[in-house]
């Protein structure tokens, strides 16, 4: 089990500062500050881009015991790359506090002030990878997404799911300025998502795909989870790809 | 004489001017949106794509 949250800002710091929490409906959001929920206290992966990305950090009271984490890889762009530079902790999760607030850092070094941003996920624990037999099924949407925010919209299949229960396993999220995307669903607390991508050759990373990161959540044919983009910019046409697992 | 505007797709920037513009205009949007699925600005962009493939006698309306 897992969420995703985002943090993003403008800043011109040449010394390591914190970026802005993106606003949030699922988790307590003040300022710069996401507060890690109490069933999520783990840090199971982080994604930092931007174009001017000189080094970050990711910063807790409980990680401060030991040290916060210094985060030297990001994609240098306002986007992520192809492949993205995702850090993949799934497996080993660095434990949190329940509760604690934690705080995105970066610096840049752009002539005047430049955007970055930064993907945190968190896990119930480790991430048991899943087998089955997986499909993956193509979706869209059509809303006009707010530039530096999460969006919602909903979801118009182009094949009509069998009437069941299913499991999400993984997902591809692309729109043209996307930089991640979480799923929605109904009657569940967490959103967990993907780093976006933003072109049809847009080689995505492989933690997402195909039962890496275990089972998402589960749906019934006729409550399909809506999604929540983040993107660069106001995007009208997103494309989404669900792996799924038949489970009744 | 007004100069030929360019194909330039309004959702991801790629120049269509040697592509078809419905066949891209499906790789972003289903081929029928409505008010309920969409927001304007995608309909007025994937009109935009529309017009273009009526002009280069490409435009395949869906069934």
């Amino acid at each position: 089990m897992f969420t995703l949250v985002a943090f993003t800002e403008s800043q011109d710091s040449a010394a390591i500062t914190n970026i802005a929490a993106v606003a949030d409906p699922h988790v307590r959001v003040v300022g710069d500050d996401i507060y890690v929920p109490g069933a999520l206290p783990n840090l199971a992966g982080f994604h930092f881009c931007g174009a001017n990305f000189t080094q970050g950090q990711i910063a807790s009271p409980s990680l401060r015991k030991t040290v916060n984490i210094d985060v030297d890889q990001a994609d240098l762009a306002d986007e992520p790359g192809s492949p993205p530079n995702f850090k993949d902790l799934s497996k080993s999760p660095t434990p949190l506090d329940g509760g604690e607030a934690i705080n995105s850092l970066m610096a840049e070094d752009a002539a005047g002030a430049s955007r970055v941003n930064a993907l945190l996920w968190f896990s119930d624990g480790p991430l048991a990878p899943v087998t089955g037999a997986m499909y993956s099924i193509r979706a869209t949407n059509a809303s006009t997404l707010g530039a530096n925010a999460w969006t919602n919209g909903a979801l118009t299949f182009t094949q009509t799911l069998p009437k069941g229960t299913y499991q999400v396993v993984g997902m591809r999220a692309q729109s043209a300025g996307l930089r991640a995307a979480r799923l929605v669903f109904p009657g569940f607390s967490w959103r967990p998502g993907c780093i976006g991508c933003d072109a049809d050759g847009d080689i995505e990373a492989p933690a997402f795909r195909h039962g890496n990161l275990g089972v998402w959540a589960e749906f019934t044919h006729d409550a399909p989870p809506t999604v929540d983009f983040f993107s660069a910019s106001a995007d009208t046409a997103q494309v989404v790809i669900l792996d799924i697992i038949k489970a009744a | 004489m007004p100069e030929p505007e360019i194909m330039i797709c309004p959702e991801c920037g790629l120049d269509l001017t040697d592509r078809d513009p419905w066949g891209h205009a499906l790789s972003h949007w289903s081929a029928i949106l409505t008010e309920q699925n969409s927001s304007y600005e995608a309909r007025k962009r994937q009109k935009k794509l529309i017009d273009w493939a009526v002009e280069k006698g490409t435009y395949r309306p869906p069934m």
